[in-house]
């Protein structure tokens, strides 16, 4: 029993200074001179960077600017996660959707896309003949608008060994904005945030 | 000869005197503009402004770029943030509003550029500060871009 103790204690130390010698990721940044302890794996903040500086060009480059006036009716296309990760896109098209709403240079459609919203658009419609609704506030046909342009995106992800034995990953956010009717890229653009760390860390 | 002496004996004099003369300091600010708030002192020791632009364009949206130097013989870490204000002098909660560090080497330019997040925007004001430690403890989201 004495031994026993003796066994997992002397375990329970080795594993606490092993623990010390694992080298923690840090962001890697060509502007950034402090190191923070983040994960080699796309977070929170790294989806708050990329909808920043994506948002921030789409409104710079002006082609949300509708010159026949008015705003052009956005949709979200696909946002495809080509990494190891399991994501969420959710994550960053939210954050650019908001954006792009409270910019008021845009609408977002919810009527189609990936971001669509099914049941306030099919329920809505579908109480067209039932009595208990007033019909009057029935929604006529006819009513949904059409979009202008769609917001595409590809999340990318590439992992390489370092000279110094790291792991270092790459992430790129890469966004295209397509005029529905001629099929003309309007705006594009990509955000890279690249991360180094041990090669004993992983990214999912 | 006495008073070629003599005179020469005053003139050094007067160069002596001269030296005595404390050094005038530059109490000239270097950061002097209503939209660029420092909120470190000490940021004045090396930080210059060169040049604010800013202006609204056709789209309403008002574009922002300021140049700074570091004046000083080393690289220095900065960070700032711009907040956007509107018409009524409420600062727009925005992803485009983050506190952003970055490094600016010495003696060289460092340009902040931003677009305002929307139409509504009248002003904007830029704040810079020292990036500490404790940074990295600030939990909500508006403040914890140091690291970007």
């Amino acid at each position: 029993m004495h031994n026993i103790k003796i066994i997992f204690s002397t375990l329970f130390f080795i594993s606490i200074l092993f623990n010390g010698c694992t080298k923690q990721p840090q962001i890697i940044s060509s502007s950034s001179q402090q190191k923070t302890y983040v994960t080699m794996g796309i977070d929170r903040q790294d989806f708050e960077k990329a909808a920043s500086e994506i948002v921030s060009s789409l409104l710079e480059s002006g082609a949300l600017n509708n010159k026949a006036g008015g705003r052009y009716v956005v949709m979200i296309s696909d946002i495809i996660n080509d990494t190891t990760q399991r994501i969420d896109t959710k994550m960053l098209t939210k954050k650019i959707r908001i954006a792009i709403l409270k910019s008021g240079k845009a609408v977002i459609t919810s009527a189609i896309g990936t971001e669509r919203d099914d049941t306030t658009i099919n329920a809505t419609r579908a109480t067209r003949k039932n009595k208990e609704f007033n019909q009057k506030t029935s929604i006529k046909t006819g009513q949904l608008i059409n979009a202008d342009l769609g917001l595409k995106g590809y999340i990318l992800q590439r992992t390489t060994k370092t000279a110094d034995d790291e792991q270092l990953v790459e992430y790129y956010f890469q966004m295209t904005l397509t005029d529905a009717k001629s099929g003309l890229a309007f705006w594009e653009d990509e955000v890279i945030i690249g991360k180094i760390g041990s090669n004993d860390t992983v990214t999912w | 000869m006495k008073k070629t002496n003599l005179f020469l004996i005053s003139i050094l004099f007067i160069f002596l005197l001269n030296g005595c003369v404390e050094n005038q300091i530059d109490l000239k600010p270097r950061i002097n503009d209503s939209h660029v708030k420092i909120e470190n002192s000490s940021l004045y020791e090396w930080l210059k402004l060169e040049k604010i632009n800013y202006y609204k364009r056709k789209d309403e949206l008002l574009i922002v770029e300021v140049k700074f130097n570091n004046i000083s013989n080393f690289n220095k870490s900065l960070a700032y943030k711009i907040d956007w204000i509107d018409k009524n002098g409420f600062i727009e909660k925005s992803i485009l509003s983050r506190w952003i560090v970055t490094k600016v080497e010495q003696k060289r330019s460092f340009i902040i550029h931003g677009i305002a997040p929307s139409t509504k925007i009248k002003d904007f004001e830029i704040k810079l500060q020292m990036p500490s430690h404790d940074d990295n403890h600030r939990k909500d989201s508006y403040h914890h871009e140091y690291q970007n």
